[in-house]
């Protein structure tokens, strides 16, 4: 008796949700040990029962698209309730979220154009510290003060996108460390946002006058203070996955591909790059001033230390770790380099080599991240028959140069 | 007064200078921005830490020299084992690649050496006293330092215009295809580009390590910035540029710090604006070719 | 009285460092003509191409496309005004499919809409979705054999079916002025065949378009060219008929050194 494909992944999908939950919890360097083995033999056996039609490992998931993201939905919901006992855990995820919104930002210019951007975290800091002084300083709501450090966030990602966008592409590189580095030193040495000490009592935000560092009881569960935190980061994220996704999946989405590949034949098809620069740049930042914004009011206090260089280079390893362009796969990639190294806090000394060996083991191993990218299909245009498979593309006419 | 800060921008700039001509070497030969750069620095000084100790009856220069040689050692073996399979690779790779390697050796050498998230003191190299020079009162050690500095790259200079393999370098810097259809071996000269490199990195943090007395797991992060600043201010890819950049940048710090209110908080700032200046307005900086992409 | 050309470029100077790639010189090209570039390595055949497109801005000179003068616009300006063009080393989107490469040719002629995926979704993927329909008939024109393939990635591809990609993404924005550059490199003479037959169809098809075609390959040029302009160091040294070019003194001392 064959069970029908919705079944089967939202089955895979709980099992995974529970080995995570108890992967968290488990404290016993043994059990955690044999979980890990289990786990991984799940994994392997969960492949083949969700293929896809076309054997593609866990393909049944992207075929039943809307059971996944449904289960998923019910399984965030529920997180906080699995959780309620261990409330730094559950920081850990609000954490995570906000990571997975800055990697989504990212992930459209470090994936879908290739503008490698190695001062994210100086944008994010833009998008905090705009929002903090608007709610804590000026009196103004944190809900405008969030909107006010998303868009002050893109603001900047324009003015940096725009010279940026002229030069070759390893000097947009460059440009953005060296903004990174500018942002960092300009808020260590100004006392007016508090220099290297940072700013404090920053305001929650709140909901119908309850804030969302409050405790929240929900039939009758008691959940602990992150709890409204964590939903909110959700609903945050998954519009912005949403909109990342109907992006990548339009015309800009193609245009920011294309530019990816080749500018020069980009622009001699009639469009315009540098316009679509900027937008990448734009919706980027945008994203990454929010989720600095939502940190800010989250956990209360931010520092110039919170956004440095290196978290820059976490946010580009959590995207590569992920898939580059694949915007679930960013998701995942962050929400992996958050909670893993934090489960294993009592090796925190080690926390940033895991990073850097991490980064090189995907770089070489599989550079195409944990999620690749895929290919557009079009409803119009249905898959032809199975072709032959051509024979390997011979790059006649230019050397291999290694 | 003026000399005395003339004097303190030549030192900064040499101590720069080496740390960019690094930077330049990676980028015409690779086409890479090498940001494990900063760590060979790191590498030397904590190696010559270790070595101090253990050197039995030779001097601490034995020690030091013994440091230049590891480090150029292990720059030759990180392009071997981490970058060399991403050649092929879109550059991307390869410059998180070096990010990782980077993060990998500060943090190795913070974890392996006893002690290591603290400053460590640094003996000094050279003899105490100064000269004096009319009202100008030069340390012994700043002379030493400017002397070993100018020397290095003099050396440097010549090795790469002088010798074949110094050709092979510049060829490949030039036109890989070209010389590998000349008959150049690519992987050796990557090979020697990194000894070469990453000695100079060595040298840079040592002689910065003799100078200040204290160094720290993360003082090579602090010199690639500002090396790899100087380095683009004066042309990536441009030898002569690296050396006129570090002068360029040595100067706007040295003047922000004495002559500006406040000068030496902004210090940092401004000359990072001078650089993101040049990185937008003349990207090949100002010795470096204005290249126009081929069609 | 003579129709106005398509493309009139007159006069056009550009230098790199102290070379002049162009000196002088001017191309026309009429509605339904194909004008043959011919001239040795290095003589500015690319450049010129890359000029009247407007990678580069030159330094003197002009260039009138279908009576308005496109000097100095950018590239992409210049493509919207109804030119296409392939490279010597094709430039092909190669982690893109087929499908896409196509696709993306037919969405240069209008600008893209930014916001529009996001506030109106539907709208935007039926435009994509139609986009998509009218890439895989041209595909189906141009290359059928590779229309079965058309959600593979084009690195997938041989050369000779990369040109035919390249052709087929230029052809998509229904351009009035074709540029295709060494079209036949690399290609034995059984594909030179197809494409030469490929172009004679193109001219059936598409009557009122203008090629202008920079060619090595001289039985390509004797085969298809109305007219053949000959350039040497930047200048052009002959104008006429195949046969003209061909026994000009000066071309035969460009190519053959005596």
């Amino acid at each position: 008796m064959s069970v029908p494909a919705p079944v089967r992944v939202l089955t895979v999908q709980a099992a995974a949700a529970a080995w995570a939950v108890a992967f968290l919890l488990v404290e016993s360097w043994a059990v955690l040990g044999l979980l890990v083995a289990a786990g991984a033999g799940f994994s392997i056996w969960a492949a083949r029962w969700t293929a896809g039609r076309d054997g593609r490992a866990f393909g049944a998931v992207e075929e039943c698209a809307g059971w996944a993201a449904g289960g998923l939905a019910v399984l965030v919901v529920l997180l906080p309730f699995a959780l309620r006992a261990s409330p730094y855990w559950l920081f850990v995820f609000v954490l995570a979220g906000i990571h997975a919104l800055m990697a989504v930002g990212l992930n459209v210019q470090v994936g879908s154009t290739e503008m490698v951007n190695l001062g994210f975290a100086g944008f994010a800091a833009i998008g905090a510290y705009t929002s903090a002084v608007l709610s804590r300083d000026a009196g103004f709501d944190p809900w405008v003060g969030l909107l006010a450090g998303a868009l002050a966030a893109c603001a900047a990602g324009l003015v940096v996108g725009l010279p940026a966008a002229r030069t070759r592409g390893y000097y947009y590189s460059l440009v953005t460390i060296a903004f990174g580095i500018v942002a960092y030193l300009a808020l260590v040495n100004l006392p007016a946002v508090g220099g290297p000490s940072g700013l404090g009592r920053i305001p929650p935000l709140s909901v119908l006058g309850v804030s969302l560092r409050s405790p929240l009881s929900v039939a009758g569960f008691a959940l602990p203070g992150q709890a409204p935190s964590f939903y909110l980061v959700a609903v945050l994220l998954a519009a912005a996955v949403w909109a990342a996704r109907r992006m990548h999946r339009s015309e800009a989405g193609l245009v920011w591909n294309a530019l990816r590949e080749d500018e020069v034949a980009t622009r001699s098809l009639g469009l315009d790059v540098t316009q679509a620069k900027l937008w990448a740049m734009g919706f980027g930042t945008f994203l990454g001033g929010l989720a600095g914004a939502l940190y800010a009011h989250t956990v209360g206090f931010i520092a110039p230390d919170n956004f440095t260089f290196l978290h820059s280079v976490m946010l580009v390893s959590m995207v590569i770790l992920g898939g580059t362009d694949n915007v679930a796969g960013v998701v995942l990639g962050a929400v992996v380099l958050t909670v893993i190294p934090e489960k294993f806090r009592a090796f925190q000394d080690y926390r940033l080599l895991l990073y850097g060996a991490v980064l090189l083991a995907m770089l070489h191993g599989r550079p195409q991240g944990l999620l690749p990218k895929g290919v557009r299909r079009y409803a119009s245009v249905p898959q032809p028959p199975e072709a032959p498979r051509a024979e390997k593309a011979v790059e006649a006419g230019t050397v291999a140069v290694r | 007064m003026a000399l005395e800060q003339l004097l303190n921008a030549l030192l900064l700039g040499g101590m720069y200078s080496l740390v960019a001509v690094g930077f330049t070497l990676f980028f015409g030969v690779l086409d890479l921005v090498n940001f494990a750069h900063g760590e060979m620095a790191t590498l030397a000084v904590f190696v010559a830490l270790a070595l101090f100790g253990v050197v039995v009856g030779g001097t601490a220069w034995g020690a030091v020299l013994l440091a230049v040689l590891v480090v150029a050692g292990a720059g030759v073996l990180v392009e071997r084992l981490a970058l060399r399979r991403l050649r092929a690779a879109p550059p991307l790779l390869m410059l998180l690649a070096t990010v990782g390697v980077s993060i990998v050796l500060r943090e190795g050498v913070r974890l392996l050496y006893p002690a290591g998230s603290n400053p460590q003191v640094f003996p000094p190299l050279f003899p105490e006293g100064a000269l004096s020079v009319g009202a100008l009162r030069v340390p012994y050690d700043t002379l030493a330092i400017l002397g070993v500095a100018w020397l290095v790259i003099a050396a440097c200079d010549r090795f790469i215009r002088g010798t074949r393999t110094g050709a092979a370098i510049r060829a490949v810097a030039q036109d890989r295809e070209a010389a590998l259809f000349m008959g150049v071996d690519l992987d050796r000269t990557v090979a020697v580009t990194f000894l070469l490199g990453s000695a100079l990195g060595a040298v840079a943090g040592l002689l910065n390590g003799a100078f200040y007395g204290i160094v720290r797991y993360d003082m090579g992060l602090v010199m690639a910035i500002k090396g790899f600043s100087a380095a683009v201010v004066g042309g990536l890819g441009s030898f002569y540029g690296a050396l006129v950049g570090s002068l360029v940048l040595a100067a706007v710090e040295t003047a922000s710090t004495a002559y500006l209110p406040g000068g030496s908080q902004l210090r940092d700032v401004l000359s990072f604006l001078v650089v993101i200046g040049f990185l937008v307005l003349r990207p090949t900086g100002l010795l470096g070719e204005r290249s126009v992409e081929k069609v | 009285m003579k129709p106005e050309p398509l493309l009139f470029a007159e006069d056009l100077v550009i230098r790199f460092g102290g070379l002049a790639a162009l000196d002088g010189v001017g191309l026309r090209v009429d509605r339904g003509e194909v004008v043959a570039v011919i001239g040795p390595n290095g003589s500015g055949k690319t450049t010129l191409f890359n000029v009247v497109t407007g990678l580069y801005r030159p330094h003197r000179g002009r260039v009138v496309l279908k009576g308005q003068d496109v000097t100095g616009l950018p590239a992409h300006l210049v493509a919207r005004r109804g030119v296409a063009r392939t490279f010597q080393i094709s430039r092909l989107f190669l982690d893109l499919s087929v499908l896409d490469n196509v696709l993306l040719g037919c969405l240069g002629r209008h600008r893209p809409r930014w916001l529009e995926p996001l506030v109106r979704p539907h709208s935007s993927d039926r435009r994509l979705r139609e986009a998509a329909e009218r890439a895989v008939v041209l595909l189906e024109e141009v290359s059928p054999e590779l229309t079965v393939r058309c959600y593979r990635p084009a690195r997938e591809l041989t050369l000779a079916e990369r040109r035919r990609l390249e052709l087929c993404r230029a052809l998509a924005s229904d351009p009035d002025l074709l540029l295709l550059d060494e079209p036949s490199a690399g290609m034995d003479v059984r594909e030179t065949q197809a494409l030469m037959d490929e172009v004679r169809a193109l001219r059936e098809r598409r009557p009122d378009l203008g090629i202008a075609l920079i060619e090595h390959d001289m039985t390509v040029v004797r085969g298809l060219a109305d007219r053949v302009v000959a350039l040497n160091y930047g200048r052009k040294i002959a104008e006429g008929t195949f046969e003209e070019v061909a026994g000009s003194p000066e071309v035969r001392e460009a190519y053959l050194g005596a």
